[in-house]
């Protein structure tokens, strides 16, 4: 039951196993899917490799075995201390200085440096479990230059028979069986000289690395069969090193498991929600995200089956318009604006019209008879008004006045 | 030479040259403004104890005033405008300004002169100032400012619908019977003030002195009887 729930990985068989129908199969271990972290892993290898550093440094005494001194000023030399005596060409040189022959060093060095390192548990840990983790994807492992091109499967898993092999001809067949052997040959091919002063220092030559050998049970002959094959390493499933399976701090290590190896796996790390048998109080670590691409989840039909649709009528303030300039605006809150407007203007022509006709009459030009009969009316006047100025009698005011007694 | 065709003169049109120099000189203005602020950031002892005896003095002249007789009008309808007040006043004065409804500078109501509103304008007398208005006053406010209160919220008088929604069960369905009420004052006159925003006029362009003075007295403030009229149409 607990086997359904997680992806198979086929038992490659060898060389007279038992022949069955149905070739045998194991779990994934949930270790091969932890988080891959290159950034811990880097770190971490580079200072595990630091601690198999051996002290050293220049000695104490380097160029302080004399007992040179100044000869001080006056005799057109330097003032640097220099070899007491005579009779050979070492007398009168000069002496501990670092810009002397024979004198000692700038600075001299000290064994009582920073050598080591220490690092968490924790992060060994997950270093550990990111390398496993890696060397389980096949497109890691290519890219770290391993050749696995007629491999079967990755993880690579073969049966327990390989552990019995204790001839390096018979591990060199099987290697051969599992399509690994092109690797072990890439390794045996790059043997080359070590650039440097490596060479005189015991590491003359430099390799690549082929297939690790990881093996579940306890003094099994098959170390000493498969480690003298070029690039092959040997590892036991309980003590795998990280320089091993991450060298240089590089990802993707192609590891061949034994089954009983792989089968380990699962009580010595774990799983994300059941604690490690070996290491105590031990999870796989896990990350923020399982999957980390935001976009394609939002996208996905389960977040957008239940998200609202899209708002599509946007709603507007009304844009109010002044109806007192604006006769659409007015029309449509007082229709009777357009009759009013109309008889406005017709009253306005109307008036117009009535002025014009008045002042027209005003300005018209009379007729003769009309004129002639103005001037007689006024020379009539006239002569009343001489002929009542005499004032010879008083009757004449009462004319004027309009008075009658 | 002389058979070249005349071309007519470079110009730059009137509204251009009119515009650019409104420009300029707002601009200068922002600038004076700007530079006045920074020293004006900061509020000192003087400036609070000047705020409080203000109101302080505010209050007393109110009580003085309340012991006069209270004032008529002769009108229907009365607006009231209110052309000030916002650190001077005191919080009681505020009060009853808001109870009119006008909560910002230059802002108007209608409203009936009953003794009670008689009694509120005496009280806020130097903040406001009243008249009655004519048909057209009215008119022009309730067209061009016009705003329904719906909700809380403030909705322009675009449709004879709104208004017929809110007021048609008063027989009142379109901008001109809300006019004709309110010229009238009548029965529904409350509901259709009730229904309306307060206005919000412009500020007049020479039209105020910023006086509390009364307008009798050549001030801003009080009964302005008819001449409202002016005043709504510089600041409509």
């Amino acid at each position: 039951m607990a086997a359904a729930a997680r992806p198979l990985v086929t038992v490659q068989a060898l060389d007279g196993d038992m022949a069955t129908d149905a070739s045998a199969t194991v779990p994934i271990p949930d270790v091969m899917k932890a988080s891959i972290r290159p950034d811990i892993v880097n770190f971490v290898h580079s200072n595990i490799s630091k601690n198999s550093r051996q002290p050293y440094a220049v000695s104490r005494r380097a160029g302080h075995q004399t007992s040179a001194e100044s000869w001080g000023t006056g005799r057109a030399v330097s003032r640097i201390p220099r070899v007491p005596g005579g009779g050979t060409h070492r007398a009168g040189q000069g002496a501990f200085g670092n810009m002397c022959r024979g004198g000692r060093m700038f600075a001299p060095t000290k064994i009582w440096r920073r050598w080591h390192r220490k690092i968490n548990v924790n992060q060994k840990r997950y270093a550990v479990v990111s390398a496993i983790a890696a060397s389980a994807i096949p497109s890691l492992v290519l890219a770290r230059g391993h050749r696995i091109e007629s491999v079967p499967e990755l993880p690579l898993v073969v049966s327990d028979s390989a552990e019995g092999v204790e001839k390096t001809k018979e591990a060199i067949k099987v290697l051969k069986q599992i399509g690994a052997f092109p690797d072990a040959e890439k390794a045996k091919d790059s043997r080359s000289i070590r650039p440097g002063k490596g060479k005189m220092r015991n590491r003359r030559y430099i390799s690549r690395r082929g297939p690790l050998v990881v093996y579940g049970t306890e003094g099994a002959k098959a170390v000493k069969a498969f480690r003298n094959v070029p690039g092959v390493e040997v590892a036991n499933v309980e003590r795998l090193n990280l320089l091993k399976l991450a060298p240089g701090g590089h990802l993707g290590r192609f590891v061949i498991w034994t089954k009983s190896a792989f089968e380990k796996l699962d009580s010595i790390y774990g799983s994300f929600d059941k604690p490690s048998e070996k290491k105590k109080g031990y999870l796989l670590p896990r990350s923020k995200m399982v999957n980390s691409d935001l976009s394609r989840i939002i996208n996905s039909d389960e977040v957008q089956s239940v998200v609202r649709p899209i708002k599509k009528d946007v709603k507007r303030a009304t844009l109010k318009k002044n109806p007192l300039k604006n006769l659409n605006s007015m029309l449509k809150l007082n229709p009777y604006a357009k009759t009013a407007k109309r008889m406005a203007l017709l009253a306005e022509a109307q008036r117009v019209k009535v002025k014009k006709e008045k002042l027209d009459k005003k300005r018209k030009t009379v007729s003769k008879e009309e004129a002639s009969a103005i001037k007689a009316a006024g020379k009539a006047w006239y002569h009343t008004m001489v002929s009542d100025s005499d004032y010879t009698e008083f009757d004449n005011f009462s004319k004027w006045l309009g008075v009658s007694q | 030479m002389a058979e070249e065709d005349s071309k007519p003169l470079n110009y730059i049109s009137e509204v251009i040259l009119k515009k650019r120099k409104n420009t300029e000189a707002w601009a200068l203005r922002k600038k004076e403004q700007f530079q006045q602020k920074k020293y004006q950031s900061i509020k000192k002892p003087e400036d609070f104890i000047h705020e409080y005896r203000n109101k302080e003095v505010d209050l007393i002249r109110m009580k003085r005033r309340v012991k006069r007789k209270v004032p008529e009008a002769n009108s229907n309808t009365l607006i009231i405008i209110r052309i000030q007040g916002k650190k001077d006043r005191h919080p009681r004065t505020r009060k009853v300004l808001y109870s009119l409804g006008l909560r910002r500078r230059f802002s108007a109501v209608f409203v009936k002169p009953s003794e009670g509103i008689m009694a509120k304008l005496q009280r806020v007398e130097p903040y406001v100032t009243y008249g009655y208005p004519n048909l057209k006053s009215i008119k022009e406010l309730i067209y061009k400012k016009g705003h329904a209160r719906m909700e809380q919220r403030k909705v322009p008088l675009t449709d004879n619908n709104i208004i017929e929604q809110e007021l048609g069960k008063f027989g009142i369905v379109c901008i001109e019977d809300m006019v004709h009420q309110i010229y009238n004052a009548g029965p529904h006159f409350k509901e259709v003030v009730r229904f309306m925003w307060p206005f919000e006029l412009n500020k007049p362009a020479e039209g105020l002195k910023g006086s509390k003075t009364s307008f009798k007295e050549d001030g801003d403030t009080g009964n302005r009887e008819d001449l409202i009229n002016e005043l709504i149409n510089k600041m409509n």
